[in-house]
Parts: structure tokens; sequence; C-alpha cells
């Protein structure tokens, strides 16, 4: 059998269930806790946001989408919001803001900026989507924006505490495990 | 050898007469100025001889006393920590109270609300993982007597209404999520209007009837916007917020302005939930907080009645 370089293998590319469940629990506890005393007017960062790109950065689109799927499951059962509120727009950004954003910034130093203000403009757009679909809005661009430019200002200010604990985080869990294909 | 003896009898006669006479030589006159200036010659290096010792000798003594200094310090540091944890529980305790008072007032000055005190603090509450959306998560649930479509407020006014019950928490719609819809009246032209929240979490009061020429404003900067009663969902005359800006287009049927929340939702720290309360009997219009989740259903049309039952309606 030979070794593929290029599949990684979820449980382990993703680190362990058991070791990212309490990270994953923890990201949603100081979101919907502590985020809320560092907010622009009434906008606070987006954790889990900074949380999925910085990981994919780290270990790649795959387990960024597990960290997606995971973090949005886990934030729909806390909010009153309908079940995919939160977890179709991570996934969202996770599947085209990381695949498709690594090939717009790639080999840049400010990847993780430009990734970051991609992906949350992107999040906000699902989510605005979704609401003005779902019932109630009417679309306009100046609620829009005026909700997005204080969140990519958060998400960008604490990119870099987020993006150097999960890469602490990567390095202890090690580098990822290669599949082998079958 | 006897020569050694003898000089050290004379050395010792020496010292006897230099003995006797030093004691005598002060009372010997003119030799007084020869030992004043001796005096003075030698008084300031005394002085500094004297100070040098004595900063040695504290130095020397401050050293044994180091390991007690630092142990003093130790413990003052602690009742130092000690006592300012204990000053900042006390602000904490003093603005409870506050608070609480405020709330007291406030069910004291509306007879007409069943009020039911809560409190959302610190890890007990969350909030609304979303920027888009505005919830919170309160500390009293089915087993306190929650229902949805609850109104809840505070002292300085309406927060939201329950939109989510569970046996130990329940979530609050609050009046700033782009989802809610308060009907409301303008305190001064009493104008009706409904105030409904957005993105960005503005409070925005629609459809407000254009200016009458000739009649004064119905609605301008720094008018009072409160709760019209006319409705199931939320009380009478509780306080919305204050109008900052009017937006007026001459081919628009209504005008609307943007209020600026009475509460201040970033620091939400108390709240009460309203069970109950005695509606007005010319109601005839309804509040739409619409909620998303699907156990609240939308609101509902039927005819208002004299005595509100919130979260009665809809079980």
């Amino acid at each position: 059998m030979i070794p593929s370089l290029g599949v990684e293998s979820p449980r382990v590319g993703n680190a362990a269930p058991y070791i990212s469940a309490p990270v994953l629990g923890a990201i949603v506890l100081a979101q919907t806790t502590v985020m809320h005393r560092a907010m622009i007017g009434s906008t606070p960062p987006s954790l889990p946001l900074v949380a999925v790109i910085s990981w994919g950065l780290l270990r790649g689109p795959v387990p960024a989408l597990w960290w997606a799927v995971g973090l949005g499951l886990m934030l729909d059962v806390v909010s009153p919001q309908p079940a995919g509120f939160h977890s179709l727009p991570l996934v969202g950004v996770a599947a085209v803001g990381v695949l498709l954003g690594r090939r717009l910034f790639s080999t840049n130093l400010l990847l993780p900026l430009g990734l970051v203000a991609f992906g949350t403009a992107l999040f906000s757009l699902f989510q605005y989507g979704l609401l003005a679909i779902e019932h109630r809005l009417d679309w306009a661009w100046r609620p829009w924006v005026d909700a997005t430019l204080p969140l990519l200002v958060l998400n960008l200010a604490w990119l870099p505490a987020v993006y150097l604990a999960l890469r602490w985080l990567a390095r202890r869990l090690g580098a990822p495990a290669m599949g082998w294909e079958r | 050898m006897k020569h050694r003896t003898h000089d050290r009898q004379y050395l010792w006669m020496a010292l006897v007469v230099l003995g006797l006479s030093s004691a005598i030589v002060e009372h010997v006159p003119g030799v007084r100025p020869l030992t004043e200036a001796a005096g003075r010659a030698l008084t300031p290096v005394q002085t500094a001889l004297t100070r040098a010792t004595a900063r040695v000798h504290g130095i020397l003594g401050g050293s044994r006393d180091l390991e007690a200094l630092n142990a003093e310090i130790l413990r003052l540091e602690d009742e130092n920590a000690r006592l300012k944890t204990d000053n900042l529980r006390l602000a904490s305790l003093q603005r409870e109270v506050r608070d609480l008072r405020a709330l007291m007032d406030f069910r004291n000055a509306r007879p007409d609300l069943d009020l039911m005190g809560t409190s959302i603090v610190g890890s007990v509450a969350g909030w609304e993982p979303g920027h888009l959306t505005r919830s919170v998560k309160l500390d009293v649930g089915a087993s306190q007597g929650v229902k949805t479509r609850m109104t809840v407020a505070n002292h300085r006014g309406l927060i939201g209404q329950v939109i989510r019950v569970s046996e130990h928490w329940s979530d609050v719609l609050l009046i700033t999520d782009p989802t809610s819809a308060v009907s409301a009246r303008i305190d001064r032209s009493r104008e009706a209007g409904m105030v409904f929240g957005s993105p960005n979490g503005d409070l925005v009061m629609r459809y407000v009837p254009q200016n009458q020429a000739d009649m004064p404003p119905k609605i301008q900067v720094g008018d009072l916007v409160f709760t019209s009663g006319q409705s199931q969902r939320f009380p009478p005359q509780i306080l919305i917020g204050q109008v900052v800006d009017v937006r007026q287009d001459d081919y628009d049927t209504f005008q609307e302005a943007v209020i600026r929340p009475s509460v201040d939702f970033n620091a939400l720290e108390t709240a009460m939930l309203i069970t109950a309360w005695t509606a007005p009997l010319d109601a005839d219009a309804e509040d739409t907080a619409v909620a998303p989740s699907p156990a609240v259903p939308a609101a509902g049309r039927g005819a208002a009645r004299p005595t509100g039952a919130a979260g009665s309606t809809d079980r």
C-alpha cells in the first residue's frame, strides 16, 4: 500500500473528536458569553468563523469543513434561530472561502487576513440571505454593510490570537496523519 | 632584659602623666582655643563617619530583617488583594441593589402589570451568537412559570419577548432583532406606528402618517416612543426609546424615524417578565414579534381581550 499525501483522514486530520469537541465547545461558550464584552456597537466578533478559517489554514479544507459542521451545529443548538442558520453559512465559508480563498490569496503573507475578510463578507452575506429568504427581511445593502463592517474589523482584530492559539494546538496534535488508499 | 623593664616603666609613667595633664590642660588658660580648633577640624569628619556607620548598620540590620519584611509585604499584598476583591464585590452588589430598587420602583409604578423578576448575569445567561440577529438567554424557564410570548422589560424600558422556553432557561428575542416588530405610539402626538429592529441593531419606527399642513409634526427628534398597548403581545406605556432622526420623502405615504432604545442592550443584566397585564378595551392592532422558532406560532389575529395573559394564547 502506498501512503497518499493528498488524502487526509477526517478523524486525524481534524484531530480526534475527543480533542475537537471540547475545543469547539469552548469556542461556542466564549462566543455566547465573553465575545459580547468585545462588541463594536451591537456587533460581536465571530469567533467560530475566525476559528474555522484559521483551522482551514493550519490543517486544510477538510478539517475546516468538519469544524464548520461541529461549530455550526452547536451554535444552532444554543441559538433560538431556525436550524441551519449558523451551520449553513459556516460550512459555506469553509467550503467556498477556504478552497477558493486559498487560491486567491495563495503564497501571500496576507493570506490569513485576506481569508478572514473574504470569509466574513461571505458569512454575513449567507446569513443575511437566509434571513431575507426565510421571512422577513427586505434586502438592503445599507444595514448589511453597517452590520458587516464592524464584524470584519473585530474578526481581523481577533485573528492573531485565535490563529496563534490554534497553531499551538495544531502543533501539539502533530502533523496531519496520512490516509491510506484502499 | 633590664633595659626593657625600665622602658616599660617609663612608658607607663609617661601615659599617666599624659592622662593627668590632659585632665588639667582643659583648665589651663590658652589651651582652650587649641582644643576648639581641633574640634572644628574633626567634627565634620566625625559626622561623616557617624552617618556612614549608621548607614552600614542600617544596611546590615536591614538585611537581617529582610526576610521579615518580605513576609510583611506578602501579607500586606494578600490583604490588599482581598480588600480590592471585597471592594469590587461591594461595587457589584451596590449596582445590583440600585437595579433592583429601580425595578421595584417600576413594579410599584405599574400595578397593572404582573411582573416576575429574573436576572441575566454572567455564566447563567447567554447571548445570541450571530451578528445579525439578537436574543438573550434568561436563567428562568418553564419551571419558574415562564411561557412563550411573555413580554420582557426592565425599569428602563422594553427588552423583548420570550420566544423559546426550556425547563430552566428561556430565550428572549430583543426588540432590536431584525425580525421583531412592536406596535408603538409617540407620546407627544399620540400617533401610532410600528417599531422594527434591523440587522445593524437600530430601531426604526415606520408607518407614521405624513405631517399635515398647518399642523404640528406628527413625529420629531426628541419624541418619546412607548408601546401602544393595542395588542395582546405587549402591555401599554412601556418606554421603547427616543426619536433621534426622522426620514421623510414627499412621495411616500408614511414617514419613518430612527429610535434610540431606552435600554442599553449591551449592558443588560436584569430583566423582568410580565406575566399578565390589563389591556385597554380599544385594542385593535397586533404586534408581531415574529418568532423564528417553529414552536412559536405567528401572531394571532383574534380580537383583543380586556386582560392580557402573555404566553397563554400559544399553548
